[in-house]
């Protein structure tokens, strides 16, 4: 708990230490302190540091551990406020939730109360209406909505910004006066939360610039930039922070060595599941998620029935029915991808198991926090490595777990491809000037520092236009004067359907044939088909009619498809399994350089002997057993094949011809960081006419291999790698990049250009990837300073690449020593590199060079030249 | 590449009837760009030299005369837009169309039947038939296209390609908008040679059935 008053300047405060039970019971009005307290008893610190502030009107970010009170926290001083005025005929409170489950556990929670809260009310008091909308509602209670408001709504950021994009918003939220955005570090780091952060400064418009603002978050730091997010610019915020009390046990253990991966998994986890009421087991990905869940049932039948997997690609009803299967204790493991990270109701879980490393300190501590829900009762978590690298990761996240230290808080800088969604919202609600729109998107923290150029860029997209005026494309905005406004009423139509598309790959519907009840989601509710959930368009694409895959842990053959969807059908047997785009969890740079330090330090011990390198890892990393020896063999392993990698060198393994040949560059930085070196290397290398056939990034290094044989020497090395026009040249090297093909689709599916949903038939013939293939190129040569593509970009820049953190190790480099070690095999640092590495390695050649070199290798292909 | 001594198949998508100086090319897909934006969709158009610049180059290097179109000159049916801008490309590279066969994109062609030599049972060139493949293939030596054929390599990689059978010639979308089918992931082409345009050239893969293991082979 923060026990001193402090501020964070821009009228930010930290709140001092909360008050005793008594009196902040006081500052709610009666009867709600005499509810809460025989219903609760005495309020938690989170309550009672959450009242006074609130009760005073102040906005408040409140980050506390789940399980901690958050909600009545925050709901007890806006029932208070909505007892004191009469209700009027707009909403007066907005609840938003990251997601839809959580959305309808809020909806249930707040109904559940004020119905409690009734039988100590006085006869003939009205309580305060709870309604919900989300993507799941009903045309009806759409309808109802705007014609009876409920004072308390529930609703999704995508349902919030469909809503604002109708003029009956206005009327809507006129009365609005609370806020309450629940799971805040869900939303502030990403697209999402930068769509919601300009939704909130146009709600904030509609009200007269009224409204309290309320955030609930998991532990984030630094706490003023959540609060920043929460309040927009200029607005005053209190900030509270309560830590965990619960009890961390964290566990870091290998898996046994013999046996295949799922079958050491499955015997690992199997006194875990029995000992258990529940056990929540995350596995990064949600193909492994299936394989696992599978492989569960197989091995223990007695089980297999108590056994699920949940991930987001499982259609919402299957979804609901495992998290409620969850919370009545039907079920005693869950196997999940990521998607019981985040606060959904659950119930009480014994113990998490997380198999490989979670990547950073923050989801750790998210996962394992699902765990020991109550007072007292201990978070046990279980880091399950398949490696030692994988050991080494798990023991310097599970430190920073340890020692509470997350990760910083990074909220995207002004992405346009939203910005122009918005504006569409925006324009379809009533006309707006330019300057009006200029002065409310900056007020949201995202945009503080937006260009008005970027802003013209984006009225220009909209228009139709270029910068310079010319038209080149249908113009979705129309002018009148100086406001804009949408084109017509079709426009805004296609404008509704497709707000809110902000994670831009295409999953397609897998339906199932399995003779249950279809759900009402179902697309096809006669057909006898079931939805079952998702797999990506590239998977489907490979896929074959009668190729089996997994999915919801069951084992389906494909028929064919049926427009978007895959038919499928039950079958015993061995799947393949499918691919999800997004499953990679490269570590945190913070974790990077923690690494590093880590493996410096036990570079020292070893000196000193294999005891002293224990000790170490026993004293301060609590490892024990199998793990101390793994690690201990690891790095004599290293020292042995090479050298343990310092911060005074940049250590450069040269591997031999026959082992597969190969420069193996070791950094401290982590994928991204390395992943802006080797692209700026090989563009380098290529203008000097040499020739790589791939390149692998990984955490902590990088690799290249060389067509024509090794790079020469260090010194040439070194000059390659020099920190002089490292940005232009990265910049080159990304536009030739396919990472940029791919963010570019992403930037005109959530900038509107492309549509998820338009009018009419989609047009296949192109496929996926035509965005990628053709509209790209198009754009590229017609407006090279595209908002789309510059977003696009930005992103590359930062997402796929950390160019800041690559430059600043350069700048670096002349004061290092660079050594090349000539090795006869990879060493042991280095061997995971190329499984770490997520999908293929940058391809170097055209395609037309690389099928003349393919049709060379191949046997019995018979050249002949048409032209 | 040569199939014969009749087809020459070239890198600009189109198969050469050399007997007769026909070029053949299917699935033009015109106006694509602009369904899309009847879709809602904000995408530029295309201008008509663009899309018709390969069969210039085809004209110049293998001295074409004709043209038989087999199918899908249209993404969704006869605009007047599309097709007058089309046939003004046309008549500037003095090709003369021979023959169109209305594909399953084309909706109907008749309103343009008086700008468009429309064959609705198919053109004949020599002893082969170009249909566009969307209905009964019959048991003639048949020319079409409408499968978008393209080789899939290394995950991402992808090119178009002819298939090549003792009875049929599947050619490859001329439209550089379609993305193209992956050949290896269909058991229909097995007995099928794959030719692979690959730049300027058109390279002969053998026989499509062997391919998959083929490649697997020169990855290891």
């Amino acid at each position: 708990m923060t026990h001193e008053a402090r501020t964070a300047g821009d009228g930010l405060d930290y709140l001092p230490l909360p008050p005793g039970p008594t009196v902040a019971l006081l500052q709610l009005p009666e009867p709600l302190g005499a509810w809460f307290a025989q219903r609760f008893g005495e309020p938690t610190a989170a309550q009672r540091l959450a009242w006074p502030a609130l009760s005073a009107g102040r906005n408040l970010l409140l980050a506390a551990p789940t399980g901690s009170g958050k909600t009545l926290a925050a709901f007890l001083p806006i029932f208070a406020g909505l007892f004191e005025e009469p209700f009027g005929r707009s909403v007066q409170c907005l609840y938003l939730t990251p997601l839809k489950a959580l959305a309808n556990d809020a909806h249930r929670n707040l109904t559940d109360h004020l119905q409690d809260l009734q039988t100590f009310l006085l006869p003939g008091s009205v309580l305060p209406r709870v309604g919900l909308r989300t993507g799941d509602s009903s045309a009806h209670s759409r309808q109802e909505l705007r014609r009876q408001p409920p004072d308390i709504l529930i609703t999704t950021p995508e349902s919030l910004a469909l809503l604002l994009s109708h003029a009956f918003s206005a009327e809507l939220f006129a009365g609005l006066r609370y806020l309450v955005l629940d799971e805040l570090h869900a939303l502030a780091p990403n697209k999402r939360g930068a769509d919601l952060a300009l939704s909130l400064e146009r709600l904030d418009a509609l009200t007269g610039q009224r409204l309290q603002r309320i955030g609930l978050s998991a532990t984030s730091a630094p706490l003023d930039e959540a609060a920043r997010f929460l309040v927009g610019t200029g607005r005053p915020c209190a900030m509270a922070h309560v830590a965990e009390s619960a009890p961390l046990e964290l566990t870091v253990e290998p898996l046994p060595e013999t046996g295949g991966f799922l079958e050491r998994l499955a015997r690992r986890l199997e006194p875990e599941l029995r000992a258990n009421r529940t056990t929540l087991v995350f596995t990064n990905v949600r193909s492994l998620a299936e394989r696992l869940s599978w492989a569960l049932r197989q091995r223990y039948p007695d089980l297999a029935d108590a056994i699920a997997v949940h991930h987001s690609a499982l259609a919402a009803g299957r979804r609901a029915e495992i998290e409620c299967d969850l919370k009545t204790g039907r079920l005693r493991a869950v196997v999940s991808s990521t998607s019981l990270e985040l606060g959904i109701d659950i119930g009480p879980v014994d113990g998490v198991v997380l198999v490989h490393p979670p990547g950073d300190v923050v989801r750790l501590l998210q996962r394992v926090g699902r765990a020991g829900h109550g007072p007292g009762r201990p978070r046990r978590g279980l880091v399950l490595t398949a490696s030692a690298a994988e050991l080494l990761e798990a023991t310097v996240t599970a430190a920073g777990g340890r020692s509470a230290e997350c990760e910083p808080l990074r909220v995207p800088r002004h992405p346009l491809d939203v910005l122009c969604q918005q504006l569409l919202g925006m324009a379809a609600q009533r006309p707006w000037s330019a300057d009006e729109a200029f002065e409310l998107v900056r007020r949201a923290y995202p945009y503080r520092d937006l260009a008005r150029d970027d802003l013209d860029g984006c009225l220009d997209y909209l228009s139709g236009r270029r910068r310079n005026g010319e038209g080149w494309l249908p113009a979705r905005l129309s002018w009148s004067g100086d406001e804009f406004a949408l084109v017509d009423a079709r426009t805004a139509r296609l404008v509704r359907r497709n707000l809110g598309t902000i994670i831009a790959d295409e999953p397609r519907p897998v339906m199932v044939d399995d003779g249950s009840a279809p759900a009402a989601e179902d697309e096809f509710p006669d057909s006898g088909l079931h939805l079952v959930g998702h797999v990506d368009e590239p998977f489907a694409d490979r896929l074959n009619p009668g190729d089996r895959f997994l999915l919801d842990g069951r084992c389906l053959e494909y028929r064919g498809a049926d427009g978007c969807s895959l038919l499928a059908t039950e079958v015993c047997g061995w799947p393949a399994v499918p691919v999800w785009n997004g499953e990679g969890w490269p570590l945190s740079a913070e974790l990077a350089r923690r690494l590093f330090l880590l493996r410096m330090r036990a570079s020292d011990a070893l000196r000193d002997g294999p005891e002293a390198l224990a000790a170490l890892l026993r004293r301060e990393y609590e490892l024990n057993g199998p793990a101390v020896d793994i690690l201990v063999r690891h790095f004599q392993r290293q020292e042995c094949v090479s050298e343990v990698p310092d911060a005074a060198t940049c250590l450069v393994e040269v591997v031999a011809e026959e082992a597969g040949g190969g420069h193996y560059v070791h950094t401290p930085l982590n994928r991204k960081g390395n992943d802006a070196l080797a692209r700026v290397l090989v563009r380098r290398l290529a203008r000097a006419g040499r020739r790589v056939a791939a390149s692998v990034v990984a955490d902590l290094g990088f690799a290249v291999f060389p067509v024509d044989g090794p790079l020469g020497t260090p010194e040439e090395f070194r000059r390659l790698l020099s920190a002089d026009q490292f940005e232009q040249n990265l910049d080159a090297a990304l536009l030739d990049s396919d990472a940029l093909r791919q963010r570019f689709r992403r930037a005109a599916l959530t900038g509107l250009m492309l549509l998820r949903n338009p009018a009419g038939r989609r047009r296949k013939v192109g496929g996926r990837d035509w965005a990628e293939r053709r509209l790209f190129e198009q754009v590229r040569e017609q407006d090279p300073a595209f908002v789309l593509l510059r977003q696009a970009l930005a992103e590359v820049r930062a997402d796929c690449c950390d160019a800041a953190t690559g430059l600043a190790y350069l700048g670096e480099l002349p004061d290092m020593q660079v050594r090349f070690r000539y090795l006869p095999q990879v060493s042991p640092f280095a061997e995971g590199w190329t499984q770490q590495a997520t999908g293929p390695a940058e391809a170097f050649d055209s395609p037309a060079e690389a099928l003349q070199r393919l049709h060379r290798t191949l046997s019995g292909g018979v050249v002949d030249h048409a032209g | 590449m040569r199939v014969n001594a009749e087809w020459l198949l070239t890198a600009e998508r189109a198969a050469v009837h050399l007997p007769t100086a026909t070029a053949v090319i299917a699935d033009l897909h015109l106006g694509y760009e602009l369904a899309r934006q009847c879709g809602g969709e904000a995408v530029p158009l295309r201008t008509p030299e663009e899309v018709l610049a390969p069969l210039g180059r085809l004209a110049l290097r293998h001295h074409v005369e004709r043209l038989v179109i087999a199918g899908d000159l249209f993404e969704a049916g006869p605009s007047e837009e599309v097709l007058s801008a089309f046939l003004h490309g046309l008549r500037g590279l003095s090709l003369e169309m021979v023959g169109i066969v209305p594909g399953n994109h084309d909706r109907d062609l008749s309103p343009a039947s008086h700008l468009l030599p429309v064959v609705e049972e198919g053109v004949r060139l020599g002893d082969w038939r170009v249909l566009h493949g969307h209905g009964r293939l019959g048991r003639d030596r048949v020319v079409l296209g409408h499968i978008h054929p393209c080789l899939t390599w290394a995950r991402r990689r992808t090119a178009p390609c002819y298939l090549i059978g003792p009875r049929r010639l599947v050619l490859p979308a001329f439209s550089a908008d379609a993305r193209g089918v992956n050949v290896l992931r269909d058991r229909r082409w097995r007995s099928f040679r794959c030719g692979v345009i690959a730049g300027e050239d058109v390279l002969d893969f053998g026989p499509v059935g062997t391919l998959a293991a083929r490649l697997r082979r020169a990855r290891a």
